[in-house]
């Protein structure tokens, strides 16, 4: 066997949950219950919740490094890979699976499955009543008023926003449709990663110069809607603590956001001749290709670029 | 000091002079909190918006500044603002609203009730990120 063959076979493959079979799920559910018990799933959640708030408030001096910038890419996929590691110290066999909303819709996917996800909350307070994720089945959000730093208390190191212990999901409620192929694809088409000024704001008019912002939702065509689309009806689209700002705590964020990874790579394939992260420059505010990202330090969008070098995807073309 | 520590420094003073005035309608939820003195709760101004929404007391801090600081039942609720009429908040984190009091009012559509985590007296320590 060469050194190639032996690489490829230690990388792991994510695949879309519909192909998983239910032995491959319940080691999946299992490792998350397992780390979550360890107290490891918790500080994932307050990361992102640290990360997200720093977003803004950075926005004044410091970089903005996972959302709402060129950095969102990048970021989540080495949070993902992480948090994928995590997973397999407790089943090596374990990798993320992801879910493909532009054709797996609706309450009724196995997705939302009592031995998988769980399913939708119930009428009233949307609390989450069935799965491994109900509060009665013993998944727990855990709250934390316990400041830990200098930051107002949404910073502090929550790891949610209010006194909820139960997982909050309201399936289509703000938002009934989750989107189609075709939105997606239209998203896919535009040519170049994002451009100044590197926001919300990005790409929102002709030529559309912003994959990033158009597949985060802040931008949209003159033929669609709203915004909020693509990543941000996932989000919006599962309700509760998935549109809340600790939205890892449902973990169905990890299969929305491994597709969103996905994505990126899609994106890259579809469009082998143009830079696959930008800016390249040192640029105000943001993270350029050369950045190592916080908190971590390690790793550069340019080094994160290429997911090859990490895992595969279940389609992936050699 | 930078821009974003001016604004650390800026909500420090708020939260300081956080300690005293307790503003709140006396009903719901945000009274039991308060009552129970579980959080500091801010002073109020007598330019700021307040209002009652589906039986919450929010408030809206004037200010001039960049950070609105704003308030369900006198519990600090994060609002986010990314540019003119975008804001978000920790609630409705993936859609933009118009202003800080249409992103109180959908934070109150979401808590369904529940009361906001209380802001606590700040520690010296820096992040810990161990994720």
């Amino acid at each position: 066997m060469s050194g190639d063959e032996r690489e490829k076979r230690r990388v792991g493959v994510r695949k879309n949950h519909l192909h998983m079979s239910r032995a491959e799920k319940r080691r999946f559910v299992n490792a998350v219950l397992e780390i979550k018990r360890r107290g490891i799933f918790d500080q994932f959640v307050q990361l992102h919740i640290q990360i997200n708030s720093d977003d803004y408030l950075a926005k004044l001096g410091g970089k903005r490094i996972g959302h709402v910038n060129p950095g969102l890419f990048p970021w989540h996929r080495q949070y993902l890979m992480n948090f994928e590691r995590e997973l397999q110290k407790v089943d090596p066999r374990v990798t993320l699976p992801y879910w493909d909303w532009t054709t797996d819709q609706g309450a009724d996917s196995p997705l939302w499955d009592e031995e998988f996800m769980g399913g939708n909350g119930r009428p009233g307070d949307n609390r989450v009543m069935t799965g491994p994720f109900a509060r009665d089945n013993g998944w727990k959000i855990n709250i934390s008023v316990v400041s830990d730093g200098s930051e107002p208390a949404p910073v502090n190191g929550h790891y949610t926003t209010d006194d909820r212990d139960y997982l909050v999901r309201d399936f289509g409620t703000l938002t009934p449709n989750l989107p189609t192929p075709k939105e997606l694809q239209d998203t896919l088409d535009l040519p170049v990663y994002d451009s100044f000024p590197w926001n919300h704001t990005s790409g929102r008019e002709t030529p559309f110069a912003s994959f990033r912002n158009h597949l985060e939702g802040y931008a949209k065509f003159p033929w669609e809607p709203a915004f909020g689309k693509l990543h941000g009806a996932g989000h919006v689209w599962v309700g509760g603590h998935m549109m809340y700002i600790g939205s890892p705590n449902d973990p169905v964020f990890f299969l929305h956001h491994c597709f969103i990874d996905k994505l990126w790579s899609v994106w890259q394939r579809q469009h082998p001749d143009v830079p696959h992260y930008l800016p390249l420059e040192p640029t105000l505010d943001v993270p350029d290709v050369h950045t190592k990202l916080p908190p971590w330090n390690t790793l550069t969008p340019g080094d994160l670029t290429d997911h090859r070098r990490f895992y595969q995807y279940d389609d992936d073309c050699d | 000091m930078n821009r974003r520590d001016m604004v650390k420094a800026t909500v420090g003073v708020a939260a300081a002079a956080a300690s005293g005035v307790v503003a709140f309608n006396g009903t719901g939820v945000g009274a039991r909190a308060a009552a129970e003195g579980s959080g500091p709760v801010a002073a109020a101004g007598p330019a700021d918006h307040v209002e009652t929404y589906k039986g919450r007391t929010i408030r809206v801090a004037a200010t001039s500044g960049e950070h609105t600081p704003v308030f369900i039942d006198d519990r600090p609720l994060h609002v986010m603002k990314l540019g003119e009429n975008a804001y978000m908040s920790s609630l409705c984190h993936y859609g933009l609203e118009a202003s800080p009091l249409v992103a109180a009012r959908r934070a109150v559509d979401e808590l369904r009730g529940a009361q906001l985590l209380a802001a606590k007296d700040s520690g010296s320590t820096d992040h810990h990120h161990a994720a």
